[in-house]
């Protein structure tokens, strides 16, 4: 689509749409469950990148909540002041080590901390003297009296626009400072304290903010030092009106509880935990949600017809009427016409009318047939056969104790319209039909028209908003019709979004590198196990088809502390995804947890990207993933290849011609 | 401030005399080249290695912390001086020059040996089985004290990334500084680069990052191995700098562009550096293409 390339789906992070939000944040479906505006008690968010933290966080600063957008605003509004803090944690990171100890370095910290927060609500000020509510304006602002303030610094001056320079010097000041511990005296350390008393004397003289709390939202509270996380604890801790502060951050990073005194955190007492996936989980929330967003970028863009107002979108007061099943389903109806899918079962349709797909189900019969010394009966098999059941034949005639005689009566009996286990509740179709549609596509080179569809895209996206956006955004941008076409209604086509699909997963497996210090292990890592999966999709059987999570079990040993911090490590980054063992399959093995690989990069691998059967690893097979060297990880991909009776010279020139594999 | 610049397939300079030289850790052929050049013409020689963790260094065995290194070099530093770089990693060469400059030291001669061949990912379909392997711990951005500012989105910045092979290293960057602007942000490619062609390599691994980051502040070119064209390019974007803005340099590409950007740094203190502190691969490069030798004076 040309003119598309900044499209509203281009912009699919927190940090490119800027703070003010009003106009362009969707009220998520959870939103009074979070209680956020009128909390008075700590929040502590936690979520996976892309789950919509840092949105909501700006969302709830005061860029968004005084926006001049925001037509109607009342004095309740002014309870809630939200100030967005993200950390510069390379320059908070100097505060450390140098030859001072931790108690040396902790009045330093509070002071920048002081400063920038100190900053942000004067910043406040700002945003709300040009807000829509007549009753506060800048000239109002100017008259505030710091004066006071000069007990923590005598250089602080009384006036609103002489404090904010003032502030932003001693930010220059402490910065050079830091750069210089040796050669230049310390600055006049500011404290909370100071915090404190600049609100008192906001909430005193401005007469809309008397009763305002002012909630600081710390985002990536992970990337601070252990002992400036103690330094926030304590003031989470000791929380109360009119400062509040409030964490986000990545899963798996709330290790430190501690504070500055003896006591340490404790959820529920001292705060709230709120995990944003938790909240996805119920499966059409997300898939809703996500569909809202879509519509309101696209309205940005000047989409006709949508099915709902934007306005509602942003209105907090119709949350509960966004949550009827008939609005579900027109918003939802709206998102798959213009991201159809293709039911497995047409798939197969379309492959047995493509001469290569079909010709390459008709090769695999035989094969099969062939080593059961039945190749006499092929003729029976494909005659008339629907082409679902076709397509999943050549794993069924491949499994070991499988007779091809068997299978001709059952294929017979769904042909006759009785009860059969193709179609009956063995579900043969059922169980094997997806698995048998990749493993058919895999040596094609052709990306899987299954990896297409707005539901699917949920599914692969698993609560990250960024991934859907993108998703949707690279299926636009290829796809070959008009702007104005598009808008009146036509659809992306299957294979425009399969393409998408595919561009979007090799440049997320990409972004692993980025992931922290372990960022190269945990692709190496990615690369691995998704190769694993890969080789599994591509048993000739199918036995256990889809196999695209795994768990440890017990084995020789024991998991090391080293592995078990680096499965916290991919949770964290949201590489994996850790669930609890629903199943105990037998007495030897009871596992706990079960991790799939974030779906995202199920296109990349070809692989399923549905949660249905796992691999389990021995602790010394999860040690070769996690640490053993290019060699041993090829002999155990060699072994599980052998084991599988997969053909790898059938693959492609694509991922694994790398590795030695023969 | 002048960069005299001497190349040739051989140490074959117009000096072939020091009286204290710097080293780093030389972890291939290229680098035990150079240290062996060093040990026959320098009359003291003084390794240093940083740890980024630590930010202390370990000179000749001993822990000197970021903070003193210009008073603990300042007993040694007389007479001429030569800065091995192609065994120091920027930080080692950031800052002694620094300590230098206090010392009141003006000229100074830095040291390149340019490869003439590296590991190049295949830009075909096929996964190199570099994908596999579990390369050790990336450090990632950390503050170099003394050459670091506070990002924030109360100040406009604007970054200049010089950028090489790795796109990896761009890429995280602005994963782990998400207030920077991709409007703001200007990258630096390496033309010419140390062989014709290898540019094409720069472009093709970053060009995909900028796309995806939409980073278009603006795109510069100066030589892979001059110094002086980087500090030049350096001067050119600080020219258009506003009053209140900051202004960032993250020397990710060339080492030569690295030498340019940390001459820079200690002659505009009011810049920030941004480096990941990249773990060196052991026997990365083997052949030597050119001897490089930087004749630098400071005015």
């Amino acid at each position: 689509m040309s003119n598309y390339k900044d499209g509203p789906l281009a912009k699919n992070r927190a940090e490119e749409l800027g703070y003010d939000l009003w106009e362009k944040f969707v009220i998520p479906p959870f939103f009074d469950q979070l209680d956020l505006i009128k909390a008075k008690k700590p929040r502590v968010i936690i979520g996976g990148r892309g789950c919509g933290k840092t949105m909501l966080l700006r969302y709830l600063s005061h860029q968004t909540m005084f926006s001049q957008s925001r037509k109607e605003l009342s004095a309740e509004d002014f309870l809630h002041v939200g100030l967005y803090w993200r950390v510069d944690t390379q320059f908070v990171s100097m505060m450390s080590k140098r030859n001072k100890e931790e108690e040396e370095w902790r009045p330093a910290f509070e002071h920048m901390t002081s400063l920038l927060i100190g900053l942000e609500i004067l910043k406040s000020l700002e945003t709300i003297s040009s807000s829509s509510f007549d009753s506060i304006n800048y000239d109002k602002i100017r008259l505030i009296n710091f004066s006071q303030l000069k007990n923590f610094d005598s250089e602080l001056p009384a006036d609103f626009d002489t404090l904010k320079n003032v502030l932003l010097n001693k930010l220059w000041q402490f910065e050079s400072w830091l750069n210089n511990i040796n050669r230049l005296e310390s600055p006049i350390f500011l404290s909370k304290r100071f915090l404190e008393a600049l609100i008192k004397i906001i909430t005193e003289q401005v007469a809309v903010l008397k009763n305002s709390v002012f909630s600081v939202y710390l985002d990536e509270y992970e990337n601070l030092l252990p002992y400036q996380q103690r330094i926030i604890n304590t003031w989470l801790k000791h929380s109360e009106a009119p400062l509040v502060f409030n964490l986000a951050m990545k899963r798996n990073a709330f290790k430190e509880r501690r504070t500055i005194g003896n006591e340490a955190l404790s959820d529920i007492h001292d705060y709230r935990l709120f995990d944003l996936e938790i909240f996805y989980e119920e499966e059409q929330s997300f898939d809703v949600f996500a569909a809202e967003i879509l519509i309101i970028r696209l309205l940005e863009y000047g989409l006709k017809n949508s099915p709902v107002l934007a306005s509602d979108l942003r209105d907090v007061s119709k949350l509960q009427s966004r949550k009827t099943d008939a609005y579900k389903k027109t918003v939802l109806s709206f998102a798959n016409r213009v991201f159809p899918s293709v039911p497995p079962k047409q798939v197969a349709a379309e492959m047995i009318n493509d001469k290569v797909l079909s010709d390459r189900v008709i090769k695999q019969i035989e094969s099969a047939l062939q080593k059961k010394n039945s190749l006499s009966i092929f003729d029976q098999f494909v005659k008339d056969t629907p082409p679902e059941a076709l397509v999943v034949l050549p794993a069924l005639l491949n499994r070991e104790k499988a007779r091809p005689e068997d299978i001709l009566v059952q294929l017979n009996k769904l042909k006759a319209g009785e009860d059969n286990k193709f179609s009956g509740d063995t579900g043969w179709i059922h169980n094997n039909l997806f698995g048998c549609i990749l493993y058919m596509y895999e040596p094609l080179n052709r990306i899987c028209p299954l990896y297409s569809g707005f539901k699917t895209f949920c599914k692969m996206s698993h609560g990250n908003i960024r991934h859907l956006i993108e998703l949707c955004h690279k299926s636009i941008s290829r796809a070959d019709i008009s702007l104005d076409d598009f808008f009146s209604g036509q659809s992306i086509t299957i294979r425009e979004q399969a393409d998408a699909a595919l561009q979007a997963s090799t440049a997320f497996l990409g972004e692993i590198k980025t992931f922290g210090k372990h960022g190269n292990q945990l692709h190496a890592f990615v690369m691995r196990i998704g190769t694993i999966f890969h080789q599994a999709h591509k048993r000739p059987a199918q036995s256990e088809p889809e196999q695209n999570h795994f768990s440890i079990s017990k084995g020789s040993k024991q998991l090391t502390d080293e592995q078990e911090n680096f499965l916290e490590e991919a949770t964290k980054w949201s590489v994996l995804f850790e669930t609890k063992s629903t199943k105990q399959k037998s007495d030897l093995h009871l596992e706990d947890s079960e991790y799939v690989l974030n779906p995202i990069y199920a296109p990349y691998f070809h692989i399923s990207y549905r949660k249905k059967r796992k691999l389990d690893f021995r602790t010394d097979e999860f040690a070769t993933l996690t640490q053993g060297s290019l060699q041993e990880f090829e002999s155990l991909l060699k072994r599980y290849i052998k084991e599988w009776n997969v053909d790898v010279k059938e693959s492609p020139m694509t991922l694994f011609s790398g590795l030695k594999l023969f | 401030m002048t960069i005299q610049m001497e190349h040739d397939d051989s140490p074959v300079f117009s000096r072939n005399q020091w009286d204290l030289a710097f080293v780093g850790d030389h972890l291939d052929d290229r680098g035990t080249e150079a240290a062996k050049y060093v040990n026959s013409v320098a009359k003291s020689v003084m390794k240093i290695v940083y740890s980024a963790n630590e930010f202390e260094f370990i000179i000749d065995g001993n822990t000197v912390s970021i903070d003193d290194l210009p008073k603990h070099l300042s007993q040694y530093i007389n007479g001429s001086i030569l800065l091995e770089a192609t065994t120091m990693g920027f930080v080692e060469i950031l800052t002694v020059l620094n300590a230098l400059k206090i010392a009141g030291s003006t000229s100074f001669s830095i040291l390149y040996l340019e490869p003439g061949g590296y590991k190049r990912k295949s830009k075909s379909l096929v996964m190199h089985r570099r994908e596999f392997d579990l390369s050790g711990e990336v450090l990632g951005y950390k503050a170099i004290p003394g050459f670091s500012k506070i990002l924030s989105d109360e100040i406009d910045q604007q970054v200049v990334f010089f950028v090489g092979f790795e796109s990896s290293r761009l890429d995280r960057a602005m994963e782990d500084y998400q207030m920077i602007n991709p409007k703001q942000c200007v990258v630096v490619f390496g033309v010419p680069a140390f062989k014709s062609g290898w540019e094409i390599d720069s472009f093709a691994n970053n060009i995909g990052t900028m796309n995806d980051r939409k980073i278009s502040g603006g795109i510069h070119y100066c030589g892979a191995n001059n110094p002086l064209s980087a500090y030049v390019a350096l001067e050119e974007i600080k020219s258009g700098i506003q009053k209140n803005e900051s202004m960032f340099v993250a020397p990710i590409g060339t080492k030569p562009t690295s030498i340019g950007t940390a001459l820079f740094a200690i002659n505009n203190p009011n810049i920030g550096v941004l480096y990941d502190h990249p773990t060196k691969d052991r026997g990365r490069t083997k052949e030597i293409l050119s001897w490089n030798l930087y004749n630098i004076e400071i005015n």
